[in-house]
């Protein structure tokens, strides 16, 4: 059947098309695995999650307490705060890097027409996760006699579309606010504000009540919003169970918020757009001072490696994620440090160590293979070893300073964990580095998120690498001599991984 | 064979069952202009990227003012600089922070170094712009930054790919002005361009690619006496390339 072209359901079939292209671009085994993936992790899920909640259900009946409400709203405000992170990040990309709004609007098709079709597919693109992972466990309720809970997949899909519609307005009221010219980076790190809210809530919660938890994220929260939480809470559980009136009233408002949204913002995304494609680049409009030439390979290249980083509106709010899960858990160990409870520290400072790890592999991915221009370097007389050391100092460097913010007042509490933070982190840093030296995956910095995975068994070593030596900083923390035996075993790892320096 | 200015001899290299160039010889004395042209795939920038040492020939020599290229490479790229068709920029720094990330590879003493910055900046017309981020350039600005990059180590050979790229008619003028200073101060020069009354106007010696071959080589007089009756060098690149071609490989 052949769509009428330039109609809302021609373009909606042309982006879905892009989106999935975009989406199956593995090739080979990545290819197989991919599909694996697709269809077993919904067939796990309905197994391990959908069937004991079934015979639950059946059992017991449906949850109707105002604390299952309360947690009904939770897990759909935590949703919504993922979704708007997702569609407010695609909405930035739309504004300033993707190229194809600019022959769309160059078309006779209205912009409104335009906009409300990419913002379906915006939508689409935030409820897929959390539609994937839900479709498993609610077809097998819905098989067990409780198909009402598919309701569920609606409420959903409203919510990624209002949470588009929120998104669309806060880009615009972003350019109105700040212009077109800093829009880009504010939009990209209230993104990641977005996606990290949730956990951040939990740390902030942990952090405030000096335990952690066992419980839920969600039921932490839930519980402390209990307290001014609106009688009108109770409608998201009961539209999560399908009752009409709820399912109705609820998506109604979510929709409309998103009709809202693109009845208005459609027709001026246009003239957003051309002034985010219009906007002078950052660090101009004045001759500043011409800065002194520092001296020699090193300082250049670091230079050159942290502007780049610091300079980036895509990247930095990716790093400064990373940056900010490190700071509650440096919060904590120092907490437990004053406390002398170096149990509990144990915990922290094996997830401050991973966090290092983390971080360490994706800045040294960004210095060491998305280098923007290989052939003036190749072209250099610099010897390409001396290059490869500078940027990993650059990467490694970085993660060591923002751990320094909290080893060193952990090392005033308490100094030989404060010491331990530093070694470990520093070695895990270093690995991370090392094995992005070694397994070196060159793409585009543009292409940070979908950057190209190593092969599968680099990806796994350099996962159980991470682990080992976060264990091993655990356990030194709290002097377990135990330590060295996950010490040794990443050196192993570390050693199997080591390729031989390429001409 | 001279101990200076480019000297190659026998360069070969395939990509697969593609031979890209076919023992590709030729001299660039000190204080010659070289144009190199040929059709799209011809070789010539396989020729310039083997000279500039990011290429590996499967078979050859170069040598640059006396340096084995192949043996001593950043011996040989001290004294050379190459700039591509697409130029080599970061497009988050600042075209003074782009000159001293050059500086800072080819290992010159900043005292120098910023004066000369300085000095190429303010002829390219980027001096007002100095700090702004290179990304916001139209395609003649980015051109004219790489050139002062190139230009910054003051370099006995460049390799110039198409150089005169997105410049308008005022600064197309100021940079073979340049290039013909560069010359005259004896350092060796070679271009590739698709416009063939550059390549006539400016360069001493012509060499004309054609399937990874030199088909011919000379000045312009010694090409036009070649081919008989051909006035321009489009007339003479045409008659040269067209003739082969028609034979068949």
């Amino acid at each position: 059947m052949r769509l009428p072209a330039g109609s809302t359901v021609w373009l909606l079939a042309h982006d879905l098309r892009l989106d999935w292209r975009r989406r199956t671009a593995v090739a080979g085994a990545r290819r197989w695995m991919a599909l694996v993936i697709t269809l077993g992790a919904p067939l796990f899920l309905a197994g391990v999650v959908g069937v004991p909640l079934g015979l639950a259900l059946n059992r017991f009946g449906a949850p109707t307490s105002w604390a299952a409400s309360l947690i009904a709203a939770g897990v759909l405000a935590s949703a919504f705060t993922f979704m708007l992170s997702q569609a407010l990040a695609e909405v930035v990309d739309a504004l300033y890097e993707r190229g194809d709004l600019d022959l769309m609007f160059s078309s006779p098709i209205p912009p409104r027409r335009v906009i409300t079709v990419r913002a379906i597919g915006i939508a689409f693109a935030a409820f897929s996760v959390f539609g994937f992972f839900a479709l498993g466990p609610l077809v097998a309720l819905a098989l067990m006699g409780q198909p009402r809970w598919l309701a569920i997949l609606p409420v959903l899909y409203a919510c990624a579309l209002a949470a588009t519609g929120a998104a669309l307005a806060l880009g615009a009221l972003l350019i109105g606010l700040v212009g077109p010219k800093r829009t880009r980076f504010i939009g990209r790190a209230l993104s990641v504000a977005f996606g990290s809210a949730f956990f951040l809530g939990t740390q902030v919660f942990a952090l405030m009540s000096g335990q952690i938890s066992r419980e839920p994220a969600v039921v932490r929260l839930s519980r402390l919003m209990a307290g001014w939480a609106p009688p009108s809470t109770g409608i998201v559980l009961r539209a999560f169970k399908g009752e009409p009136r709820a399912l109705l009233l609820l998506i109604g408002a979510l929709l409309a918020v998103f009709a809202l949204a693109t009845a208005w913002f459609g027709p001026r995304f246009a003239a957003f757009h051309a002034a985010a494609k219009s906007a002078p680049a950052a660090g101009g409009g004045r001759a500043a001072r011409a800065r002194p030439f520092r001296r020699g390979l090193t300082a250049a290249v670091l230079a050159k490696e942290l502007r780049l980083v610091l300079r980036d509106p895509m990247l930095l709010p990716q790093v400064l994620l990373r940056v900010v899960y490190l700071v509650p858990a440096g919060l904590l160990a120092v907490r437990y440090g004053r406390q002398m409870n170096f149990t509990a520290l144990s915990g922290a400072v094996l997830a401050m160590t991973l966090m290092a790890n983390q971080l360490a592999g994706s800045l040294a991915w960004m210095t060491i293979s998305a280098e923007d221009a290989p052939d003036l370097l190749a072209s250099s007389p610099a010897p390409r070893a001396r290059l490869q050391r500078v940027k990993l100092l650059a990467a490694v460097g970085t993660v060591m300073a923002f751990v320094a913010l909290a080893a060193i007042p952990l090392a005033v509490v308490a100094p030989y964990q404060g010491a331990v933070v530093l070694a470990g982190c520093g070695g895990a840093a270093v690995s991370a580095g090392l094995v992005n030296l070694w397994w070196q995956r060159p793409g585009k910095r543009s292409a940070f998120r979908e950057r190209a995975p190593a092969p599968w068994f680099v990806t796994l070593a350099e996962l159980v690498l991470g682990l080992l030596i976060a264990l091993a900083a655990g356990l030194a923390s709290a002097r377990h001599l135990a330590a060295l035996a996950p010490a040794a075993a990443a050196l192993l790892v570390l050693l199997a991984l080591r390729m031989p320096a390429r001409p | 064979m001279s101990g200076s200015g480019l000297t190659t001899v026998g360069l070969s290299k395939a990509f697969g069952p593609t031979a890209a160039l076919a023992e590709l010889s030729f001299h660039v004395r000190p204080g010659e202009l070289y144009a190199l042209l040929g059709a799209n795939g011809a070789g010539k920038t396989t020729a310039l990227r083997i000279i500039a040492g990011l290429l590996a020939p499967d078979a050859g020599s170069v040598e640059i003012f006396g340096v084995d290229a192949l043996a001593e490479p950043a011996r040989a790229k001290q004294l050379t600089a190459w700039v591509p068709d697409e130029p080599m920029l970061y497009e988050r720094l600042t075209p003074w922070e782009h000159l001293e990330f050059i500086a800072g590879l080819w290992n010159l003493d900043p005292a120098e170094a910023q004066p000369r910055a300085e000095a190429l900046l303010r002829r390219l017309g980027l001096w007002e712009v100095r700090s702004q981020r290179c990304g916001s350039f139209s395609r003649g600005m980015m051109q004219k930054t790489a050139l002062a990059g190139a230009l910054l180590h003051a370099p006995r050979l460049l390799l110039l790919d198409e150089p005169l790229t997105g410049l308008d008619a005022r600064m197309a003028r100021e940079v073979k002005d340049m290039l013909r200073e560069l010359v005259a101060a004896g350092a060796s020069l070679v271009l590739t361009t698709h416009i063939l009354e550059v390549a006539e106007r400016m360069a001493d010696r012509i060499g004309i690619l054609h399937r990874g071959r030199l088909l011919a080589e000379g000045s312009m007089e010694e090409l036009q006496r070649r081919t008989q009756g051909a006035g321009t060098l489009e007339e003479v690149f045409l008659e040269l390339t067209v003739q082969p071609a028609a034979a068949g490989p």
